[in-house]
């Protein structure tokens, strides 16, 4: 015997007189076997049915789903405790022959498919001897404990309360004082000193994981950023789904308990899978309604709508046309139920204001990020933004097959003219694999300008970048967001609904 | 000679296709079908990639015409599949089974002609506008996995949304008679599998061929609806199994696909085998020479829009 009924108690939340296994024989791979002991005694029998007792059919698929439940909490591993593991569907059930008081019934449970952490699919088959007396096939869903409450129970609803000071940004667990996510930078614009110091401040930090290939150097920024943020900032990352190695880093992220993930380019089901494993939040990224709902069905905690005034590359490919973060994001509010973080173009305080009006629960900024003292980037990759004019931001077209908005220099006229060097095929890491277009390396060029060659490198920015002025500390920056925020909402409070 | 868009895009005499086989169209049934004038095409199905390779270069042995190799895009192994394709320089690549956009800058690079196969208007449209060379549309009468529409209603309906690139219609046809109608309907050209499955050249098991032969449009029918991806194939022990469980609603999980993909049977056990098939099979009755086949169906269609034109 592998578990007893205390174990099995230990392990799922059901005691007598609901506990229908009273023993596991084995656990192998997908598979669990387990038994019931019947007995005349047993008071059911003296209702089904009178005069003759037989198990009832409901509480043999009972049992099977107990049974199937202890696997899927094994596999679900150490965060099972904050699960409900709830009925969800019985597909079908079959019963050919009776079960008698004084039976013992042997359930066969099969994990056929286990989806996002979210859906299980079993098969059960129940015997007692050689006979089969039952088959069942049943859904499982796998739901937060907290989520549940707050679905089901009421749980954290609050009144609308106009606001007069910005408001804190929460989404499931994660709690920041300032609703303002750095924009993650790649490539290694924004490391560990910017997030750190970002998170440090109340905000949220965030490492660029796109352009890395070695996930031991993922861990060390992460851990470098948690020494300056402290106990309580949020440090995520942000990564490409088309990235080559992107499984690899991700896990390298979780294992380091980073507090959110950011992902944007090719959705990936993996990942929503390796979220609900370590129990950390994914955002996905979305430039359109249909990518944003796509996301709140594959399981993302947030929705970061990204428009046409960000830097670097645009969610929008060849056919679909440039939008405005506010067109989009009035209309994704509507459609999803996932709190929305606004993105692109946002500069200040009064930006930051229309964006929560619009619905949004926070907002994320990069550029104005890069002319901060700790931004990790070469001094000469922000003076850039310091210089440059309103006509020097440009859109050229990026190796990965989208838009994407720079500043003007040697480099990106060489681009716009189809001139760009064609990438070294022998130093090419094959980061972003088959996707890429190999119309220029934009790996290296991205990775030269950050270390200060802006001549040759590319400097990916905000169409607002033109507005930047001077080098700030990060403390400073925030201050001034939160101040022309509070300025505004002190005349004309937000109402969250 | 015959110029239709067709013809002209693939640098073929015949307008007409033989629809990729997983494994069946291998090069001697693909060179077969160039050498007669139409277009061969390798079935990579889920097959290795040193197959593909040994078979390409088997066809570059056996014909000097233009071939094709299809790509299910299901299968994980196609970025692979996909670099023999261009290093061994094959003219045109048929998709399907799944989303082939990926494919197109690596294809277009390389100058292959892509044709994806698809089972929707909308999606033929979408091919056009993302720089396919030709669309393949497939109604629900072909073989294997299909889709929901029919050919007749298929065909006018995407030629009609298509501004450019040639459309070829597939599923049902097997003669001359049925060339003809989709020629009518709008096709630039024709693709068939199950015809060509019991020709000649090609290489399944007598016993198979036979039951292709047999087959009526009774016992041509379509299992593993459960799964989303429905399979056509002709009735036996296999497909009886498959019903049975169908009857349990089973979870999608159930069924092993790789048992369903279909396969030359080498055994001849073809009881427990998927004899994958289209509803024409009831319409074929005896095997003919791929140069047999598609000469009658060329001289055919003009002695019968000769025909219709007389009683019209």
């Amino acid at each position: 015997m592998m578990l007893n009924k205390d174990q099995i108690k230990e392990i799922i939340p059901y005691k007598e007189p609901f506990l229908w296994v009273d023993e596991v024989e084995s656990i192998e791979g997908n598979t669990i076997i387990g038994y019931k002991y019947t007995s005349i005694k047993d008071p059911y029998f003296k209702g089904h049915f009178v005069d003759l007792p037989i198990m009832p059919g409901v509480l043999v698929v009972e049992g099977v789903a107990q049974t199937g439940s202890i696997l899927l909490r094994k596999k679900i591993g150490k965060t099972h405790k904050k699960k409900h593991l709830l009925a969800y569907q019985v597909r079908s059930a079959f019963f050919y022959k009776p079960i008698f008081p004084g039976d013992k019934i042997r359930y066969e449970v099969k994990l056929l498919g286990f989806y996002a952490y979210k859906i299980a699919n079993f098969k059960g088959e129940v015997f007692v001897g050689d006979e089969k007396k039952c088959e069942v096939r049943f859904v499982v869903a796998v739901i937060d404990k907290d989520e549940f409450k707050e679905t089901f129970q009421g749980g954290k609803k609050e009144k609308s309360v106009p606001q007069t000071t910005l408001p804190p940004l929460k989404i499931g667990k994660l709690f920041a004082k300032i609703p303002i996510i750095q924009g993650g930078m790649a490539i290694r614009v924004s490391l560990h000193n910017l997030a750190g110091n970002v998170a440090k401040q109340g905000a949220v930090g965030i490492i660029a994981a796109s352009g890395m290939n070695d996930p031991k150097e993922l861990k060390s920024e992460i851990r470098k950023a948690r020494k300056i943020a402290g106990q309580k900032g949020l440090i995520g990352i942000n990564i490409m789904g088309v990235a080559t190695r992107f499984i690899e880093l991700v896990k390298a992220a979780m294992e380091e308990k980073i507090d959110l993930i950011i992902q944007g380019a090719g959705f990936r089901n993996d990942i929503f899978d390796l979220g609900g494993k370590y129990n950390v939040p994914i955002f996905s990224m979305a430039s359109s309604v249909k990518v944003a709902k796509k996301g709140e069905a594959m399981g993302a905690s947030a929705i970061v709508v990204e428009g046409m005034d960000a830097g670097g590359h645009l969610g929008f490919p060849k056919g679909h046309p440039f939008r405005k973060t506010i067109d989009i994001l009035k209309e994704v509010v509507k459609e999803v139920k996932t709190p929305v973080i606004a993105a692109g173009g946002i500069f200040d305080g009064k930006d930051i204001v229309e964006m929560l009006r619009a619905g949004a629960v926070g907002v994320q900024m990069a550029t104005r990020f890069v002319a901060t003292k700790e931004c990790d980037a070469h001094q000469n990759f922000k003076e850039v933004h310091l210089k440059a004019r309103k006509e020097d931001v440009v859109i050229i077209h990026s190796p990965v097959g989208l838009p994407g908005r720079a500043i003007k220099n040697p480099l990106v006229e060489k681009i716009l003219k189809g001139k760009a060097p064609k990438p070294d095929p022998k130093r090419c890491e094959g980061c972003i694999g088959m996707i890429c277009d190999k119309s220029y390396c934009i790996l290296d060029a991205l990775e030269k300008a950050r270390r200060g060659d802006v001549e040759n490198g590319l400097i990916f920015a905000g169409s607002n970048v033109w507005r930047v002025n001077k080098i700030v500390p990060v403390k400073d920056l925030i201050e001034e967001l939160v101040t022309e925020a509070n300025e505004i909402l002190k005349n004309k409070p937000l109402i969250i609904t | 000679m015959i110029s239709t868009k067709i013809t002209r895009l693939l640098s073929i005499k015949y307008p007409i296709i033989q629809g990729g086989m997983a494994g069946v169209s291998d090069s001697s049934l693909a060179s077969a079908v160039s050498n007669a004038g139409g277009l061969g095409v390798i079935g990579s199905g889920f097959l290795s990639s040193a197959w593909l390779k040994e078979e390409i270069e088997k066809t570059k042995q056996l014909t000097k015409k233009p071939f094709g190799v299809n790509l299910i895009m299901q299968n994980p192994m196609v970025p692979e599949l996909v670099k023999i394709v261009i290093k061994e320089k094959v003219p045109v690549v048929f998709t399907g089974g799944g989303n082939p956009l990926p494919l197109f800058p690596h294809l277009k690079k390389a100058n292959i002609k892509i044709i994806p196969v698809v089972a929707l208007s909308r999606l033929a449209k979408k091919m056009e506008e993302s720089g396919a060379d030709a669309v393949v549309v497939e109604g629900l009468e072909s073989g294997g996995h299909i889709g929901k529409k029919t050919t007749i209603t298929l065909v006018p309906q995407t030629k009609k949304m298509l501004e450019k690139i040639p459309l070829i219609a597939a599923g049902g046809i097997y003669d001359a008679k049925t060339a003809t109608a989709c020629f009518i309907l709008g096709a630039d050209g024709i693709q068939m599998g199950t015809r060509f499955l019991a020709s000649k050249e090609c290489q399944i098991h007598e016993k198979y061929k036979r039951a292709v032969l047999e087959a009526t449009d009774e016992n041509v029918i379509v299992v593993a609806r459960f799964t989303g991806r429905p399979i056509r194939m002709i009735e036996n022990k296999l497909t009886k199994k498959a019903q049975k469980l169908a009857e349990k609603n089973p979870f999608p999980e159930e069924i092993r696909a790789d048992r369903f993909s279909s396969s030359k049977i080498p055994s001849g056990n073809i009881d427990q085998a998927p004899l994958l098939c289209g509803l024409c099979a009831g319409g074929i009755s005896e095997t003919k020479s791929c140069k047999e086949i598609i000469e009658e169906i060329m001289e055919g269609s003009k002695e019968i829009i000769k025909e219709i034109s007389k009683d019209l």
